[in-house]
């Protein structure tokens, strides 16, 4: 396949996989495991892009852009890595490596779009206060149609400009640096759970994650047999608080102070 | 004023449905100067121009809600079914006071977005790519369709029933959630689950396996690796991400320079011959 | 003692109820505005906003000044937000010392009247005329510490060198 092609569908699945993204509901179809696969079937791959998705699913899952900052962009990673990864002849450890330096470089740049589209703020504006409904939903779907578009046309650049030099600079790797990724590749999606981590941890739950470890490394469970077991024990929990929470409210009366300001003021000082 | 359990006509519903489609597209062109303000404002469209009939209080109204916006939009669709309600209430009674629409929204996006962004992208966002690893690490095609519908299946639903809630339950919902601790409960019941698949993921995909082995004499070898599984297998694993969670979040390490690190390390390891 | 009297149009949202209190070392937070007195909806959606470990109060103006002739409510450390400069400036003159510092973090973005028409302090004051003339009362109180600082991370800006540009 050309590398004309080859840029020219990943800038489609791009376009397919992130805006698609946003533009439905934030459905996760820019999630590695998604994008890799999408890949790896247009450059005519799919194992390769099932394998290194999931793989690279592992790496950026802590990668959450909360409440409206950025910090990596995973697709962008996944896209070029894989990309790559097929062009250049399958070595995927080193995909493994490349992708997150290449997810920071994607993060920038949708910071970049973001800033770049934050000038039609006035539009919307102007187009709220003549009641121009029309106009608010064009622009709506505009801008959407005009960020997703700017982004496919850098992937199309990325992968056309950089398949031949990173295809000969992975060949021309030392040994020890090949095997030395391979060991990075093992380790690297500690730091991805970890940032999950940071999202669900507290040290009384803590004992849980440990049980969860121990399902797969001493029971060998697959994941899907975790998660049923994660849903009963969450769902057990969770009733047993709901009947702690009833006892609690028979003892102590109205939860609420009912009426009374003075109460109120009081409880508020206390 | 709080909408008292309202049963929902057919032509609200109807708006509700475009409003549930439309919430979608709430993030789509997603900018600093706006977030999901153009959407939100989309979103109001069907109620703003069935109530209001004079064309001063459309603009006014779409002026409201061209606001910045920005809340987990799994859940935000309450904020925006409450806010129709509360548009049409404004509609039709004279001494409505209409900045507490804007109060409201602004007040409830924080809260909604800690809910939601620890259940769908906390917890349920990782069962479903737990799930899906397996599939993916064995070349299974099927893979990317069962994350998506393991995800997408729980999401669409909470989006719609939060849609009609907030219309219909409203105001008397919040004063009910606020005092029944039932979120905190959610809460800690999804975390639980989060904590447990975390925990089985770090044994599936976090690997290392040392090289060390040192020779005893006679023909004896002493294998590192071998002495480690029988402490507790996948003591490296689990400790060292451990370790990555300790310097993220208590040494507030920034990510990317850990992940550098761990790069080198691991070709440095690699070059001495430890792993 | 109120260590913050903030000026905030949208009265607790997002990060303010969660980095504020943290940054003045205080957990309680009233809410002086009229109109969420009066409104049980905004006073349970303002509640939800702020941290588990903080206590939240609402009341009218009037209702926040009587709230002060408690002496256990002077002597308690607080944070009062009022959502313009008006209602910012009645309490000031009624309780005095017990106010520690005003701050004017946002202001009238959202009233609905042409930004044109109003006098610009920043990005985020927009004050009508009213306004002003409350903000001019206001600077007269002898002695007031009157600052605009949005979030605890940026530095406090004096109002009054910024009125005097």
């Amino acid at each position: 396949m050309s590398t004309l092609t080859a840029a020219l569908l990943c800038a489609i699945a791009y376009f397919i996989c992130f805006g698609g993204n946003w533009l439905i509901g934030q459905n996760m179809a820019d999630q590695p495991i998604v994008v890799g696969s999408l890949v790896g079937l247009l450059l005519g791959d799919l194992h390769t892009g099932l394998v290194l998705g999931a793989a690279l699913q592992a790496l950026f899952i802590g990668a959450v852009n909360v409440g409206g900052a950025v910090s990596l962009n995973p697709s962008f990673g996944t896209t070029l890595a894989i990309a790559f990864a097929i062009l250049s002849g399958g070595d995927t450890k080193f995909a493994l490596a490349i992708a997150v330096p290449l997810g920071l470089l994607g993060g920038l740049l949708e910071i970049g779009i973001n800033i770049l589209c934050s000038a039609f703020g006035d539009a919307w504006d102007k187009a709220a206060e003549s009641g121009d409904e029309k106009r608010i939903v064009f622009l709506h779907y505009g801008v959407w149609f005009l960020k997703y578009f700017m982004f496919a046309v850098v992937i199309f650049v990325a992968v056309l400009a950089g398949a031949t030099p990173v295809t000969n600079f992975v060949n021309n790797l030392p040994d020890f640096i090949t095997n030395g990724l391979g060991v990075v590749a093992g380790l690297l999606p500690a730091v991805g759970f970890a940032m999950l981590l940071k999202m669900v941890w507290s040290s009384k739950l803590a004992i849980f994650y440990i049980f969860g470890f121990c399902a797969v490394a001493y029971l060998k469970l697959p994941l899907i047999a975790v998660a049923v077991f994660g849903i009963v024990i969450a769902i057990v929990l969770a009733s047993i608080d709901q009947d702690i929470l009833k006892a609690k409210n028979v003892n102590s009366g109205s939860v609420v102070p009912s009426g009374s300001a003075e109460l109120e003021e009081e409880d508020f000082l206390a | 004023m709080s909408n008292q359990g309202v049963t929902i006509s057919k032509d609200e519903n109807k708006m509700l449905r475009q409003l549930f489609f439309r919430s979608l597209t709430v993030f789509a062109p997603f900018n600093y100067a706006k977030q999901g303000g153009s959407g939100f404002c989309y979103t109001q469209m069907p109620f703003i121009n069935k109530y209001y009939k004079n064309a001063e209080d459309k603009k006014e109204a779409l002026k409201r809600h061209i606001t910045w916006y920005n809340a987990t939009q799994n859940v935000g669709t309450f904020i925006m079914g409450l806010s129709a309600s509360m548009e049409k209430e404004n509609s039709e009674k004279e001494n409505f006071n209409v900045d507490s629409i804007n109060t409201v929204k602004a007040s409830l996006m924080g809260p909604l977005s800690g809910i939601g962004d620890t259940l769908f992208w906390g917890v349920l966002r990782v069962v479903a790519a737990g799930i899906a690893m397996t599939f993916g690490e064995q070349g299974n095609p099927l893979a990317p369709i069962i994350f998506l519908l393991v995800y997408n299946l729980p999401s669409l639903a909470t989006r719609w029933y939060l849609t009609k809630l907030g219309y219909s339950v409203g105001a008397k919902y919040i004063e009910e959630l606020y005092t029944s601790g039932l979120i905190n409960i959610l809460i800690k019941a999804s975390s639980v689950l989060g904590l447990i698949m975390i925990g089985g993921m770090t044994a599936s995909n976090v690997a290392f396996t040392t090289k060390l082995q040192f020779s005893l004499g006679g023909g004896q070898e002493l294998v590192i690796q071998d002495i480690l599984d029988q402490i507790f297998v996948g003591i490296i694993p689990l400790g060292f991400t451990l370790l990555c969670f300790w310097l993220l979040s208590k040494k507030k390490m920034n990510f990317a320079l850990l992940i550098f690190l761990v790069v080198v390390i691991g070709i440095l390891m690699s070059l001495i011959g430890i792993a | 003692m109120i260590k913050e009297l903030r000026v905030d149009d949208r009265l607790i949202h997002g990060q303010i109820a969660l980095t504020w209190p943290k940054a003045l070392g205080l957990n309680r937070i009233i809410v002086a505005n009229n109109a969420a007195a009066e409104d049980k909806t905004q006073q349970m959606s303002l509640k939800m906003a702020v941290p588990s470990n903080v206590k939240a109060l609402i009341r009218s103006v009037e209702g926040t000044i009587a709230f002060f002739d408690n002496l256990k409510a002077q002597d308690t450390d607080l944070m009062v937000i009022v959502s313009n400069v008006q209602d910012a400036t009645d309490l000031a003159e009624a309780l005095g010392d017990t106010v520690a510092r005003v701050n004017l973090a946002n202001v009238g973005r959202f009233d609905g009247v042409d930004k044109k028409d109003k006098i610009a302090y920043g990005s985020s004051i927009l004050l009508n005329r009213d306004e002003q003339e409350s903000l001019e009362r206001l600077m007269k109180i002898h002695g007031l510490n009157v600052v605009h600082q949005i979030i605890p991370d940026n530095a406090p800006k004096s109002m009054k060198e910024m009125m005097k540009s």
